[in-house]
This record gives structure tokens, C-alpha cells and sequence, in this order.
């Protein structure tokens, strides 16, 4: 698995200070898990990027999209730039996909009743992983 | 008791406070470190990842001591039954010892009973003293060398033997082995218990859907057993067996018998052909009967079992029906697993 034995990195610096607040105001761990059922059944249900999703195991899926969702509501983690690029490398990821992935997330968000504030923070701790993610 | 022994029962512990057992060596924690970091202080090699709670890279045991409630948010009701937590959000108030993986068990012990399911499938009972959760699976060995995972259906406390139901594979090296050659009295070794689809106590009044092809009825078997008999589940149980064909369905008189007891239970039965006219079977495609038997898994647990395309495709399923992820349990029999 990706991350293991993995030397711990400096923490990047400030969107994800800026929304740490998100991750916090959501109430921490148990928000993400909330959060992650409604965020992977909205992906797996969409044709444009379910095929990435839609992998051999449904668990170890639905943990990496908890760390994606900690991520990008700004909570603790160590992933690096070079972790995002690796993390999604050989996937030939698009603005297309990004794009779809980004919608589910402020889907999740508008359902779990957070406001737009708060939204727009999360978009973009996304938007400054995006070409990482795309490996551009 | 004494007021001394009671003062030092609650003073010993914060007195040794935090100090960590791993691999036979220990390790004091400093003041907020995590059991993660503390081992990775003292040398050791634990695997982990996002050092924040959510990867789950860091997942170990605790074989003695308290979990604090923060190191297993995000656990499956099952994982935290099994004493698993995240050493990295793990800050502990007191003495824990931890280990990497649970430490499997090796017993040998004699086949005392060996009966014909069906066909293709025999049932070995064995008796062997184990700790285990209907449900769970152990390792069965032929010979010493060559092993196969297979699913316990007895119930501890009910049944005081181990109970496999094993399907005969063609050119299989355990299966043919075990369904024509090996004979009551014989000695067998076996190892474990492992695996994480078992009936935990959460709510019993809620619904539950449990799903299986063929032998994956053995681990149902255990499973809807332990939750009534054991624990009295109220909560309505939906049963689903189903097998390509009619005749290879089996046990269905014990499972009626079992719904006559227990109103709360409603069995099954499917088969794609059906031959065998008067029993109470179905012929259905299992995913559709799921679907229209339950079409909105809101709130359901959910156990899953055979063959591993069944259980992945199903799995899909009923979450997209609403099933909460921690709320699915399934195995998967891969071959060779
Ligand atoms: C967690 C777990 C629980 C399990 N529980 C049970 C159980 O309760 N009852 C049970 O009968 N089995 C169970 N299995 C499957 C079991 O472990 C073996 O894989 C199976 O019995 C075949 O072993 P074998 O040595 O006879 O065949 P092998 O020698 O391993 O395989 C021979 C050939 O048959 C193929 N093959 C393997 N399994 C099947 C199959 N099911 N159908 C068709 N072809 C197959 C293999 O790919 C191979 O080509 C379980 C597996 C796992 C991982
Ligand atoms: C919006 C910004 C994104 C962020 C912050 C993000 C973050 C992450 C993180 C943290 C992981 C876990 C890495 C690991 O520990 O293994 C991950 C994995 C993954 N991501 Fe993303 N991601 C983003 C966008 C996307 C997009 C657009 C796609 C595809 C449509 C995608 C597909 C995947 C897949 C398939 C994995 C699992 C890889 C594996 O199985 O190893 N991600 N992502
Ligand atoms: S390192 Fe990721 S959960 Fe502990």
C-alpha cells in the first residue's frame, strides 16, 4: 500500500491552515466518516469517473477516500506534493475527472448542511492539489 | 476490600502510566505521544501512513490494557471487538500492550463427526478448544504443507465443536482431499481464528440482510445462530441462500426450523434452475431478489458470503442501496485464500 513506512514529511503550508477550521467546525474524524459514504456512493454512481474507483477492494477504496475527504477538509495529514502525484500517477487523470471529483465534494458538503463559506475553503484546498493530482 | 489495596489498584496504573508492551521489549511513552510514535522512538518497524486517523496504515492490536475512544473512530464494530485500534491516534492513559498482527493460534485435533451436505459438500466436525466468533475462518492443514481458509458455521457456546461445510473442487488439493479421503478419528491441524465478518453487538433491533452462495451459508449459518441464540436479536433477519442449482442448497430443514423458533427470521431459498419441486425454493437471480427483498439498505447490517465476484458485486449493491460501509461484513472466498 501506498504510504507505508513512509518517512514523516513537513506538513505543506497555508490552504490547508486556512480550512483547518473546516475539518474542526465538521467535528473532526467522526464528520469524515459521515461524510465518506455519501462521497463514494456519489462517485461510484458516476460513469465518468466510477471506473476508478470501482476496484478490486471496496474497503481499502472507501479508507483512501477518508483520506482523501481529511485532505481536503484540511485535517491532519502527511501528504507531500510528490504523494499526491504518485498517489494518482498512470491514472491519465483529466480537468474532466478533477472536475467531476471536486462536484461530489461540494455535493457531500451541501448535504451534510455546511455553509458556502466553509464550501469555498474545501474547493480550495482542492484547486491547490490540482495539478499534482494531474500530474501537469 | 481495604482502602490501601483500592488506593494502590488506582495508583499503580497512573504510577506505570503509559508504558507500552510490543514485541517482547518496553517502550515508556512521553507526555502525548502516540503509541505510533513512541514505537517509531524506540526503533521498531510500524507501518503507517497519514499519521492523522484516516488511512488506517497504522491498524494494530491491543491484547491488553484500554483503547482510548479516539484511536478506533472509524473502526468497524467488528474490528473494535477484536481489540484493533490506530497507534497513531493513540495517546493511552495507562499500561497497553499491543501487538502487529493477532497471534494465530495453531491446534491439531481429531474429526469426530463427517456427514454429506450434499453432493459436492461435506461437513467435518471437529473437536478443538478454540476462542472464536461464529463467522470467523481458520486454516485447515493437509499434511502440514499445503492449507485453505474455511469458515467456522458452529456457534461458540452453543455447539462444542468447530463445524466446516466444504465444497469439493475438482483437482482441488485440499477440497478432494478432505471430501473423499479424510475419515473420522483422523487428526487435522488448524490455525486461527481470523476475519472480521461476525455478528457484533451494536443494536438489536436492527434489521439485518445476510447473503450467501453455497458454502457461503457455513459463515451465515454461524453467524444468524450466535446473533439469535446467543445474543436475541429482535431486530427482523433476512436470510438469502441461493446455488446455481436446487439440489445443491442444503441444511433447509434446519433453517425452517430455525424461522419456526425465531419469528424475527424469514429464510430464502434460491436456485438459477430449479429441478426439485416441492421445497420451498425460488428460482431467482440472487442480486435481483436482493434488491426487490430489500430495496433500501438504509440502516441495515449487512453480512455477505461465497464465492468472491458474488460477494464484491453484492457488496456494490447494497451500498449503492444505502448500506453503510461499516455496516457490510463479507468474505470472500478467493481460491487459495
Ligand atoms: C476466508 C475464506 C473462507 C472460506 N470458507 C470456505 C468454506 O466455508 N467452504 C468452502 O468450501 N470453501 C471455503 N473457502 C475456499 C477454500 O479456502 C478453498 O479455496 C477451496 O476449498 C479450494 O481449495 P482446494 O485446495 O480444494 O483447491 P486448489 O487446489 O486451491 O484449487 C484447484 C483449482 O480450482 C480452482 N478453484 C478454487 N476454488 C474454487 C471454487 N470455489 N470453485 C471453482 N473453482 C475453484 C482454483 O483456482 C484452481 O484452479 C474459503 C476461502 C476463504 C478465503
Ligand atoms: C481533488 C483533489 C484530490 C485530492 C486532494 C486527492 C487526494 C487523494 C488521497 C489523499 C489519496 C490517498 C493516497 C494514499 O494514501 O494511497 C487518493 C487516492 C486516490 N485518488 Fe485522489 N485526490 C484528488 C483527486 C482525485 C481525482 C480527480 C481522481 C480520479 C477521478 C482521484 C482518484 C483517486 C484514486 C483512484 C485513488 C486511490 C489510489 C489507490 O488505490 O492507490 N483523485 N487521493
Ligand atoms: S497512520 Fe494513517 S491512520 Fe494511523
Amino acid at each position: 500500500m501506498f504510504g507505508l513506512f513512509k518517512k514523516k514529511e513537513e506538513a505543506a503550508v497555508s490552504p490547508e491552515e486556512k480550512a483547518a477550521s473546516v475539518f474542526d467546525k465538521l467535528g473532526g474524524a467522526p464528520a469524515i466518516d459521515a461524510a465518506v459514504d455519501i462521497f463514494y456512493r456519489k462517485v461510484l454512481a458516476d460513469d465518468r469517473i466510477s471506473q476508478f474507483f470501482d476496484t478490486i477492494d471496496m474497503e481499502a477504496q472507501h479508507v483512501k477516500q477518508k483520506a482523501f475527504l481529511t485532505m481536503a477538509f484540511g485535517g491532519p495529514n502527511n501528504y507531500s506534493g510528490k504523494d499526491m502525484r504518485a498517489a494518482h500517477k498512470g491514472m491519465n487523470l483529466t480537468e474532466v475527472h478533477f472536475n467531476a471529483v471536486a462536484e461530489h465534494l461540494v455535493g457531500t458538503l451541501q448535504e451534510l448542511g455546511v455553509g458556502q463559506e466553509d464550501i469555498d475553503s474545501v474547493v480550495t484546498i482542492a484547486v491547490s492539489v490540482k495539478d499534482d493530482v494531474l500530474n501537469q | 476490600m481495604s482502602s490501601i489495596s483500592s488506593w494502590l489498584t488506582k495508583r499503580l496504573p497512573s504510577k506505570r502510566a503509559k508504558t507500552i508492551e510490543f514485541a517482547g521489549s518496553t517502550t515508556s511513552l512521553q507526555e502525548n505521544e502516540s503509541v505510533l510514535d513512541g514505537l517509531l522512538r524506540a526503533g521498531h518497524q510500524i507501518p503507517y501512513g497519514c499519521r492523522g486517523g484516516s488511512c488506517q496504515s497504522c491498524m494494530m492490536q491491543c491484547t491488553q490494557g484500554d483503547i482510548p475512544a479516539p484511536a478506533q473512530q472509524g473502526l468497524t464494530a467488528a474490528q473494535k471487538e477484536l481489540g484493533y485500534f490506530l497507534a497513531c491516534s493513540c495517546t493511552p492513559q495507562s499500561a497497553m500492550a499491543v501487538a502487529l498482527k493477532p497471534p494465530a493460534e495453531k491446534v491439531i485435533a481429531p474429526i469426530i463427526d463427517k456427514q454429506q451436505l450434499n453432493d459436492d459438500v461435506v461437513q467435518l466436525r471437529v473437536k478443538a478448544e478454540l476462542a472464536y466468533r461464529a463467522g470467523q475462518f481458520v486454516k485447515l492443514f493437509r499434511n502440514g504443507v499445503v492449507s485453505r481458509s474455511y469458515s467456522l458455521a458452529s456457534v461458540a457456546g452453543i455447539d462444542d465443536y468447530l463445524e466446516f461445510h466444504i465444497k469439493r473442487v475438482e483437482g482441488g488439493k485440499f477440497s478432494t482431499w478432505a471430501y473423499d479421503e479424510l475419515a473420522i478419528g483422523d487428526e487435522i491441524a488448524l490455525e486461527g481464528p481470523s476475519g472480521e465478518c461476525f455478528y457484533s453487538v451494536t443494536d438489536p433491533q436492527q434489521p439485518m440482510l445476510l447473503a450467501g452462495l453455497g458454502t457461503g451459508l457455513a459463515p451465515l449459518y454461524g453467524i444468524v445462530r450466535d446473533a439469535l441464540l446467543n445474543h436475541q436479536h429482535q431486530g427482523p433477519i433476512q436470510l438469502v441462500i441461493g446455488a446455481r442449482t436446487s439440489e445443491q442448497l442444503y441444511l433447509l430443514s434446519e433453517l425452517q426450523a430455525l424461522a419456526s423458533s425465531h419469528s424475527n427470521l424469514t429464510v430464502h431459498c434460491i436456485a438459477q434452475h430449479v429441478t426439485a419441486a416441492p421445497r420451498p425454493i425460488e428460482q431467482a437471480n440472487i442480486y435481483e431478489f436482493c434488491q426487490q427483498l430489500v430495496p433500501d439498505c438504509k440502516g441495515y447490517k449487512v453480512f455477505l458470503c461465497g464465492a468472491d465476484s458474488f460477494v464484491k458485486k453484492l457488496k456494490k449493491q447494497c451500498f449503492l442501496a444505502g448500506a453503510n460501509m461499516a455496516d457490510i461484513s463479507a468474505d470472500a472466498f478467493v481460491a487459495n485464500g
